[in-house]
């Protein structure tokens, strides 16, 4: 059952954060809601107030062209518009196919970008509300119990694993974002230096400062082809057991120039994975340089004693991400259907 | 004529013996030869407009005027005591009329109090608030301090067997202090004349019913009648319990439950939201609502509990069993109650040589309940794994290895009434495609290829039986009353839980009393001027109800036409009504002409005025001398994805013999139903408990993770129709449970034949495929 709480829409970016710090935290942004309310009603997290941001579409929607090309895509885009649009199908391939093995259709509708970015963990610990770490406490509870979807890169006191596609995708196109300060400031961060764990202090995988809203994702120019692979235990609607995200830039001889290779669901933040990336540069994808570039991933793991399938289920996604990427296939021009 | 009888019949694997009231008919069966005209037709629900549109109301829909409602405060702790409680806060929130504690329900009262001091699981019921509005309710609920001494919760079913210490009940930790036992021949000498005995364990995990609609009542007192809406799959159970508890003569109580959303076994009742609304309306003098919510629905109202299961199974060479020894262990949660894990291995096969032993286990966890088949899933997984092992071990057909020990009979000696195994692995095999399955790969092939990136998805074909006893019994009652406007209406306090009943009942009506289906009007789920219903449980809710209505209907026509033979001046005998429209036999001669097609019976009526037609009908007893035998055999084509380990089941088919079909459409949705089911319980379903504190971790439906549509195949069912016309005038069985039966056992030995692999461990989980996969690649 929802708490009590008091209701507003916001008519301009810049007048939001320096209400939230006014509120000393007790006032939230509200976005698709599809994190934000099952939180409240769970009571794991408080707020007198809403601001409801969905309206700022002038400033924090739409996917735009950007200057020198790449792409500008608005912190409310809802996952459906992004794994819809046109240029980020045909450019950000792997970004549409993380969006669009998001959540469910109805939830794709009406979360968005931002929000995603900013979910809490999934830990089942914290989500039924047990005192743990993220929760206040001074526990993790899935380290010494059921941590099947935990981190197998366990750092720090949670073993949380950072659960969007979107984040993963996004790292392996090298994305940033544009963050509003309540200055009246913007910022542009690379999101390889926004991703972080979540800790006591702020449970987000994200590193905002108070008040700071999202505006918008930055997607920079490239001709690369990329896939997103995402395993989950039934066909829909659930969090990735663990997902790969894989951008190449190829030369002129189909040989891999540049590879990103990010590892979702495995770690506080999306991961990536530097042997993968040295075992396919200057190669041809083909089936001996998949297996090879799979095989190099997660030696450096520390599994838990109940997720060790993880480093299996990585291996396996690379090389299904990879073989759609194969030299020569479709897949490497960037035309392929999602995995 | 009524008369009183002692009988027996069998429940949910169980026989069970009642002194009752039954009336006999002298209906002709409608067996094999039958001609029906509306029976056995597809028909759409005759709700389904209403449902779809909301405006069927549920129980959740009741508002009466000045309601209240009440919210649970419930334990976090898996094991604790209840130091004290202070809901002054709570109190002090305006709003709030009410807070329960343990205090108000003394031990010893007529009604087992509702809420605990002794905390034997999380989400046990220890304080309640009521205020004008649920979310005050809600807030209050989380501002009642509750002072717990928290104690280490038992949770191992090993502890439990270990421990004499009474931690998870107060009567113990173990099920009447024993096993149940059950032995038949002589195991030991049919292990010893076996070629081959396999022994392995199965284990399975405990799965939460999460019916779509929740727990949930809505209790008044008018003076000193009460009347209660509630989810539940027994208006008269309730009727009756309520009564019991509260010490009112049963026809001042009356209970509603005009639609509902499932049940699936955890739903009978009354339970103790019920008894707290109706404590708290009579208290406070107001309507009382208590509704629970997903979460709660996950913690505390019932579940399949887990089993580990041991099972020893010995064979010749061409594959006859020569003995069966199961040890099943059930962890039935703090004082809950499973079913008969064992049932499967004591009935399926013609074994002469078996021992069984059961250990209902209590643990520190929310009580498990009766669950769809209970028990049924479970054991059938250990079963048709095994045998589904011991043929291919043999180089045997899994279904050349089942057609062997086709059991002639029941092992108790009764002879089944009809049994259509050997008709349904036929039709099924060639519907299926069965003889295009080759032999199982070497999985460690499968391991080479797979990481040598030359193999990424294979594909298998698994089959599996199962089947359930159930036919229905008395007492069941029935009124069937005809309308002047040519209408008629069923009255019964039984009630339609989603699966169906009310559209099968008024087939049968309309069949006997010779009006189209759409002139028939069902008034099920209230026991207020409604003859006793059975509960919808054990599948025997249409052939205990079936029966009864067919005799009412046939009442009502016997009553009609009497009535119309005085209008044409005929014998009764020489009416009759089809679609609505009397006709007259050949020869009769009426003083009134009748027109070719005759004449509507609505025309007919209106003249004549009102009329005072009510049949009514009472099911006779099941013959004792026969077993029932609802049969299922089912076939799975499922693609292990290598790479993920994820497992999808692409094909389906479901051959299933219950009797008589009456109506195509209701019987194929409990069929798609029930496979539903077994897919999840194969795949995804789990509560988690954390090991230490015996937490539910996944109490919504985020993380318990049900089959969405995407995980659905294309789900092919054959329905035998083969009238059983032993058990009952409707020649009627049960079909809610089967279609769960086999499932599990299906997709595993589908998956076995995919990649070779065999999986005891039920769900069968990426994880876990991935792990065997690695397994074996190390080997
Ligand atoms: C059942 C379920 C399944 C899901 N499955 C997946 C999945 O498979 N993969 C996956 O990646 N995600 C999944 N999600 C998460 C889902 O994508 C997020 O809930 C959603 O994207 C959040 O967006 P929203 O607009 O609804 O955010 P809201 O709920 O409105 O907000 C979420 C948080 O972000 C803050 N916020 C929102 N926008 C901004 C902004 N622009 N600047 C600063 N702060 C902001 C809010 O204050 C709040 O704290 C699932 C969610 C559910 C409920």
């Amino acid at each position: 059952m929802m708490p009590y709480f008091t209701y507003e829409r916001a008519l301009r970016a810049e007048e939001v954060g320096p209400a939230l710090v006014a509120s000393g935290g007790r006032t939230r942004v509200l976005a698709g809601g599809t994190e934000l309310v099952p939180l409240l009603k769970d009571r794991l997290v408080k707020a007198d107030h809403l601001v409801d941001i969905r309206g700022l579409v002038d400033e924090m929607g739409g996917i735009l062209v950007g200057e020198g090309g790449g792409l500008r895509v608005g912190a409310l885009v809802t996952l459906a518009e992004l794994a819809r649009h046109p240029l980020v199908r045909a450019n950000y391939r792997a970004l549409a196919q993380a969006a669009e093995a998001t959540a469910s259709p109805e939830l794709r509708n009406q979360a968005t970008l931002g929000g995603n970015l900013l979910q809490l963990t999934r830990c089942e610990y914290f989500r039924s509300g047990a005192p743990c770490y993220l929760n206040g406490g001074q526990v993790c509870f899935a380290a010494e119990g059921r941590h099947e979807r935990h981190s197998i890169y366990p750092r720090g006191t949670s073993v949380s694993v950072n659960p969007s596609d979107p984040a993963t995708a996004l790292l392996a196109a090298d994305a940033s974002l544009e963050i509003l300060a309540p200055s009246g400031a913007t910022r542009t961060v690379p999101i390889a230096e926004a991703l972080k764990d979540p800790d006591h202090d702020d449970p987000r995988f994200l590193a905002l400062g108070e008040g700071e809203l999202i505006v918008a994702v930055v997607l920079p120019p490239g001709e690369r082809a990329s896939a997103y692979a995402k395993a989950m235990e039934r066909a829909d609607w659930s969090f990735a057991l663990a997902s790969v995200a894989v951008s190449l830039a190829f030369d002129g001889e189909g040989r891999v120039a540049d590879a990103r290779v990010v590892l979702g669901g495995v770690a506080g933040t999306p991961r990536r994975e530097p042997a993968v990336e040295a075992a396919l540069t200057g190669r041809r994808v083909d089936r001996a340089a998949v297996v090879r570039a799979a095989q190099a991933a997660c030696q450096d793991a520390r599994p838990l004693p109940g997720n060790g399938y993880k480093v299996e289920l990585v291996r396996g996604l690379l090389r299904r991400a990879l073989s759609g990427l194969a030299s020569g296939s479709e897949g490497a021009t960037g035309r392929a259907s999602a995995v | 004529m009524p008369r009183i009888v002692r009988t027996q019949y069998e429940y949910e694997g169980r026989m069970r013996e009642q002194i009752t009231v039954v009336e006999e008919d002298d209906l002709p069966r409608w067996g094999r030869e039958a001609k029906l005209a509306v029976v056995g037709r597809p028909h759409p629900r005759v709700d389904g407009h209403l449902r779809v549109t909301g405006a069927a109301r549920y129980t959740a829909d009741v508002y009466l005027p000045g309601m209240l409602y009440c919210k649970i405060v419930r334990s976090p702790h898996a094991r604790a005591r209840v130091l004290s409680i202070d809901a002054s806060r709570a109190l002090a929130l305006p709003g709030v009329r009410l807070v329960l504690t343990p205090d108000d329900f003394p031990e010893g009262g007529p009604v087992p109090p509702p809420l605990s001091r002794d905390v034997r699981f999380q989400g046990e019921e220890v304080a309640a608030v009521v205020a004008e509005d649920e979310e005050t309710a809600s807030d209050a609920a989380a501002l009642v301090e509750v002072e717990y001494e928290v104690l280490p919760p038992l949770l191992s079913w090993e502890k439990a067997l270990e421990s004499s210490e009474p931690v998870a009940t107060a009567r113990g930790n173990v099920h009447e202090g024993d096993p149940q036992v059950k032995e038949r021949g002589d195991p030991e000498r049919g292990f010893a004349e076996a070629d081959l005995v396999l022994e392995e364990t199965y284990t399975t995990q405990t799965e939460l019913h999460n019916a779509l609609e929740p727990h949930g009542a809505v209790a008044w007192w008018d003076g000193d009648r009460l009347h209660v809406w509630e989810s539940t799959q027994s208006v008269s159970g309730v009727r009756r319990s309520l009564a019991k508890a509260y010490g009112l003569p049963e026809e001042d109580v009356r209970v509603v439950c005009e639609f509902m959303g499932g049940g699936f076994g955890a739903k009978f009742g009354p339970y103790r939201y019920t008894h707290l609304a109706v404590f708290a309306a009579r208290r406070l003098g107001r309507p009382v609502r208590l509704v629970l919510d997903r979460h709660e629905e996950n913690l505390a109202t019932g579940n399949r509990p887990a089993t580990v299961q041991t099972l020893k199974i010995g064979a010749k060479r061409d594959g006859t069993l020569t003995a069966l020894e199961l040890t099943a262990v059930s962890l039935w949660g703090a004082g809950g109650q499973g079913g008969t894990v064992a049932g499967p291995a004591q009935v399926q096969y013609a074994c002469p040589n078996l021992r069984t032993t059961e250990y209902g286990v209590y643990v520190n966890a929310g009580p498990a309940s009766a669950f769809r088949a209970p028990g049924y899933p479970e054991g059938s997984f250990a079963l048709e794994s095994a045998l589904d092992e011991l043929a291919h071990r043999l180089g045997l057909d899994p279904i050349e290895v089942r057609r062997k020990n086709f059991p002639k009979e029941r092992p108790d000696g009764r002879p089944w009434s009809q049994n259509s195994f050997l008709e349904a692995y036929e039709v099924g095999a060639r519907a299926f495609g069965w003889d295009r399955r080759g032999p199982a790969p070497d999985p460690r092939e499968i391991a080479r290829r797979r990481e040598a990136g030359e193999l990424a998805v294979v594909r298998g074909l698994g089959m599996a039986a199962g089947m359930w006893g159930s036919a229905g019994w008395p007492p069941a009652y029935a009124w069937v009353q005809v309308h002047a406007d040519g209408t008629a209406t069923v009255t019964s306090g039984t009630q339609d839980i989603g699966t169906g009943t009310k559209t099968a009942l008024a087939l049968v009506a309309a069949e006997e009393l010779g009006l189209p289906v759409a002139a028939v009007h069902m008034r099920l789920g209230d026991t207020d001027m409604a003859p006793f219903g059975t509960g919808s449980g054990g599948s025997g809710t249409t052939s205990s109800m079936a029966p009864a209505v067919r005799a009412a209907a046939a009442d009502a026509r016997r009553q009609l036409a009497e009535l119309l033979a005085g209008y044409f001046e005929v014998r009764p005998e020489e009416i009759r009504i089809r679609e609505g429209r009397v006709h007259l036999a050949e020869g009769a001669r009426p003083s009134v002409a009748v027109p070719a097609g005759g004449v509507a019976l609505a025309e007919l009526l209106r003249d004549v005025g009102p009329i005072n037609v009510v049949g009514k009908g009472g099911r006779a007893p099941t013959p004792g001398d026969r077993a029932a035998a609802s049969v299922a055999v089912h076939f799975c084509e499922a693609a292990v994805d290598l790479e993920t380990g994820t497992v999808r089941v692409e094909r389906y088919l479901a051959v299933h013999e219950s009797g008589r079909v009456i109506n195509p459409l209701t019987m194929t949705s409990q069929i798609q139903g029930g496979i539903l089911f077994g897919l999840g319980y194969a795949l995804f379903e789990e509560r988690r408990l954390d090991p230490r504190h015996g937490w539910v971790l996944n109490a919504n439906l985020e993380s318990y993770k049900v089959a969405t549509h995407r995980d659905v195949p294309r789900i092919e069912t054959i329905l035998l129709d083969r009238p059983d016309d032993h058990l009952n005038n409707a020649a009627v069985k049960g079909i809610g449970e089967p279609p769960v039966i086999p499932v599990a056992a299906a997709v595993a030995n589908a998956v076995f034949h995919a990649t070779g692999l065999r999986f005891r461990d039920l769900p069968i989980t990426p994880a876990k495929v991935l792990a065997a996969l690695r397994e074996v690649a190390r080997r």
